[in-house]
């Protein structure tokens, strides 16, 4: 699947960057190289771009761009978003460190 | 000595730049282009250079800003380089690093925004750090003025002992093999231009075109690269660019799990997300974002501004009249004086008044910007602007373009490109400036009392709505070039360094001051010599007779198809292209109409149809001097100032005429 069709607050896990040129180099540059693990964390007001998690920060690109991101899906539990309460007491009790990558 | 200071964008550069420099620091251009950058001599060194490179956050060159950063680096050689390094965003800011460290000249690594990390109750080794990076590494932060004098001192010592990085390998499998039989092959060449032969070769196989031609290689060297970048493709299973973005990437995993602890939950980063969970909501953005641009050109035009303006222009006319009772007192020439008083003083008083506006408007954009919430502003409005061939990027100067469009040209630098920066200059003419609204003001008094309002309301969206036509007709025609892939960091939100602001201010001003002195005064005082001579150089008693009535006279014909051709008319458009407040001063002294009876002067040369004609014209047409001067300076080119100033008046005269005609078939 692609980074596209992946719902908000979803993770995954970088497949490969297809299309070519300068916005594929860009992609790779800022981090989305292969095995790394983005999230999905929203989409802007009018439906694009949309804002993923990777590597310790928050970047944004358009759904088109994305639709050219091959992941695969996490199964497991989604990652925590972080922000709220109850994951921020999940992260404690299971003392997990990073929420990005493992 | 010169050093380079290098690193992401977000990453606190030019807050470092500043307390390296101090107010040491001015803007220069790169050499060969017109791309500026800071250099500024460092605050405890006389002899040692600091050059402030843009952000970028790698080597590989895609906009303008970065192939220049790219160029000073590989080309100028740079005697050493200050790499800053987020420390909360290490793993992607340590990209770049790697390929800096590739470079092999001295460098040394300053990691900011420590203090955000142990706040957050993370740390970092750096004594580990530096060991697998092989290069000096200073905790610092610049915000709070820490170790910056630390860091000063080691890179001093790095870059006077010619230190160079000690890592010499990092690359790993198929890559390592390319990169170095590829080093191998070009060894002779990269000796020549003085280059490392590894970081050549690296770059080689990540697919650098530019590189692999300067370096002047034989068609035999180039098809043994090329096959064994294949080979190594083959092997891996991958293409070479995403091949040596994983290759370092991987790397700097290695480092960071060393070096690295992360906190539990990093506080500004969920502090940030917590924020955006109001300004980048679904329904809120919009509003919000409304709110708090309402609320910044209400103080900036209205509450404060407006009112430390008036105290200028009042100061300036105080010092204007006491001048002229003074030259009159000494019996000075009567033309002398009109001179210095209605030239001089009068125009680049009217300039200088605008100077409080600007500034507090650009206090409230520097701290948006520097907040970190114009990204978000990017973000949300993206999908409006693509449909006319920009991307978000562009939505914040077009609307500084409301208020004034000098600030708004300038603020088009963020644009990383050229083509969205030429697009984007060329459509905030249409962005109704706040210099017009005197004109509308008086016109609607005193054809549209009724309908004041409306008739405001109308021009501003008329404005807008040609923007966007403008915008797609350019898009298919001018401007078809592929945009620029909107792909950007929506960095942590920060409290902005006062500091920082403060200097960013203090060059507007200055830079807004030398123009008033310059361009503005030259242009008045050449208005003023047209307004008081006729042809043949002697003083004329009426403007009438004027050289200026004369021109207006002469070019009065071109306006008469859209309700206008009038001298009069013509001659106020001619000096509202000075500043466009003076359509307005100038038709008070052609009428020599009080204020107060200006509304009712204007009803001998305009109906109410040629009236509404002519704001749209003024609507349009031409920017005002001081925003072609920014265009031509921001473009650096003056044929593309000259073809904004066509263009803007060729249209605003087809719309005046459309708007002239259909008024006239609709109420004659």
């Amino acid at each position: 699947m692609t980074l596209e069709e992946l719902e908000v607050g979803g993770s995954g896990r970088i497949v490969a960057v297809h299309g070519q040129g300068a916005l594929r180099d860009r992609l790779l540059d800022m981090g989305l190289t292969p095995r790394t693990k983005v999230m999905i964390r929203k989409t802007a007001p009018f439906g694009d771009p949309i804002e993923i998690s990777l590597r310790c920060y928050e970047l944004t690109l358009r759904k088109e761009d994305a639709a050219k991101i091959e992941i695969t899906r996490d199964e497991i539990v989604p990652l925590s978003c972080g922000d709220c309460r109850k994951c921020m007491k999940k992260q404690k009790r299971f003392g997990r460190r990073d929420r990005d990558r493992e | 000595m010169i050093i380079a200071l290098v690193g992401n964008q977000n990453s606190g550069k030019t807050t470092l730049f500043n307390q390296l420099t101090g107010s040491n620091q001015h803007v220069g251009n790169f050499p060969g282009v017109t791309v500026e950058h800071k250099e500024g001599l460092l605050r405890s060194g006389k002899d040692i250079k600091v050059v402030d490179l843009p952000g970028i956050y790698s080597l590989a060159p895609y906009s303008s800003e970065e192939i220049v950063a790219r160029d000073f680096i590989i080309k100028n050689k740079p005697d050493g380089i200050i790499n800053i390094v987020d420390a909360g965003n290490i793993e992607r800011n340590l990209y770049l690093s790697m390929q800096l460290i590739e470079l092999n000249v001295p460098i040394v690594i300053a990691l900011n925004m420590m203090d955000e990390v142990r706040s957050s109750g993370g740390t970092i080794k750096i004594d580990e750090l530096q060991s697998k990076l092989g290069v000096p590494v200073v905790p610092i932060s610049a915000s709070k003025n820490e170790g910056v004098d630390e860091l000063i001192d080691v890179a001093i010592r790095t870059i006077r002992g010619n230190k160079r990085p000690q890592l010499t390998d990092y690359c790993s499998g198929g890559v390592h093999r390319t990169v170095h039989s590829i080093a191998f092959m070009i060894e002779d060449h990269a000796e020549r231009v003085g280059v490392p032969a590894k970081f050549l070769a690296t770059r080689i196989v990540e697919g650098d075109i530019p590189i692999k031609e300067s370096l002047g290689l034989n068609e035999n060297e180039l098809d043994m690269i090329e096959h064994a970048v294949r080979e190594m493709e083959e092997e891996l299973g991958t293409d070479r660019k995403a091949a040596v973005a994983d290759m370092r990437y991987t790397y700097i995993e290695k480092v960071v799990l060393a070096a690295v602890i992360k906190p539990d939950v990093d506080i500004h980063r969920q502090k940030s997300q917590r924020i955006d969970r109001l300004l980048t909501d679904k329904y809120l953005a919009i509003p919000v974002f409304l709110a708090i641009m309402g609320l910044i050109f209400w103080l900036s035009f209205g509450v404060i501004g407006n009112r430390i303006s008036d105290w200028l222009g009042g100061g300036i006319d105080f010092i204007g009249s006491k001048v002229e009772s003074f030259l009159q007192s000494l019996m000075v020439n009567h033309a002398v004086i009109s001179l210095i008083v209605d030239g001089a003083f009068a125009g680049i008083g009217s300039v200088m008044t605008f100077l409080p506006t600007i500034l507090i408007l650009f206090f409230f954009l520097a701290i948006l910007e520097d907040s970190g919430y114009m990204a978000r502003v990017a973000f949300v409005m993206d999908k409006l602007l693509r449909k006319i061939g920009l991307s978000g990027r562009s939505f914040v100067p077009m609307l500084i373009g409301f208020g004034c469009s000098v600030p708004a040209i300038m603020a088009t630098r963020t644009l990383s490109s050229e083509r969205d920066r030429k697009m984007t200059i060329f459509l905030i003419p249409f962005m109704s400036c706040t210099a017009k609204m005197p004109i509308y003001g008086i016109f609607s008094m005193a054809f549209f009392p009724h309908h004041a309002a409306l008739v405001m309301i109308s021009l501003y969206v008329l404005g807008m709505v040609l923007a966007v036509l403008s915008g797609l007709l350019m898009k298919s025609t001018l401007f078809r070039g592929k945009p620029v892939p909107f792909v950007m960091e929506l960095p942590n939100y920060r409290f902005p360094s006062l500091k920082s602001v403060g200097i960013l201010l203090w060059s507007k001003a200055k830079d807004f001051i030398v123009r008033a002195f310059t361009i503005i005064f030259v242009a008045s005082l050449v208005i003023w010599f047209l307004q008081h001579f006729d042809i043949t150089l002697n003083w004329v008693s009426s403007d009438a007779e004027s050289m200026l009535a004369d021109l207006g006279r002469v070019l009065a014909p071109v306006f008469a198809p859209i309700g206008f051709g009038n001298w009069q008319a013509v001659t106020a458009l001619l000096t509202g292209f000075m500043a466009k407040e003076a359509v307005v001063s100038t038709f008070a002294v052609l009428t020599k109409a009080s204020t107060a009876d200006l509304p009712t002067a204007l009803q001998t040369f305009f109906t109410p149809v040629s009236a509404y004609a002519f704001l749209v014209f003024t609507l349009l047409y031409t920017p005002c001097i001081a925003a072609v001067a920014a265009i031509r300076r921001e473009l650096g080119s003056r044929l593309l100032a000259i073809a904004s100033v066509v263009y803007q008046t060729g249209f605003a005269w087809v719309v005046a005429f459309i708007v002239f005609s259909i008024g006239t078939a609709v109420f004659n």
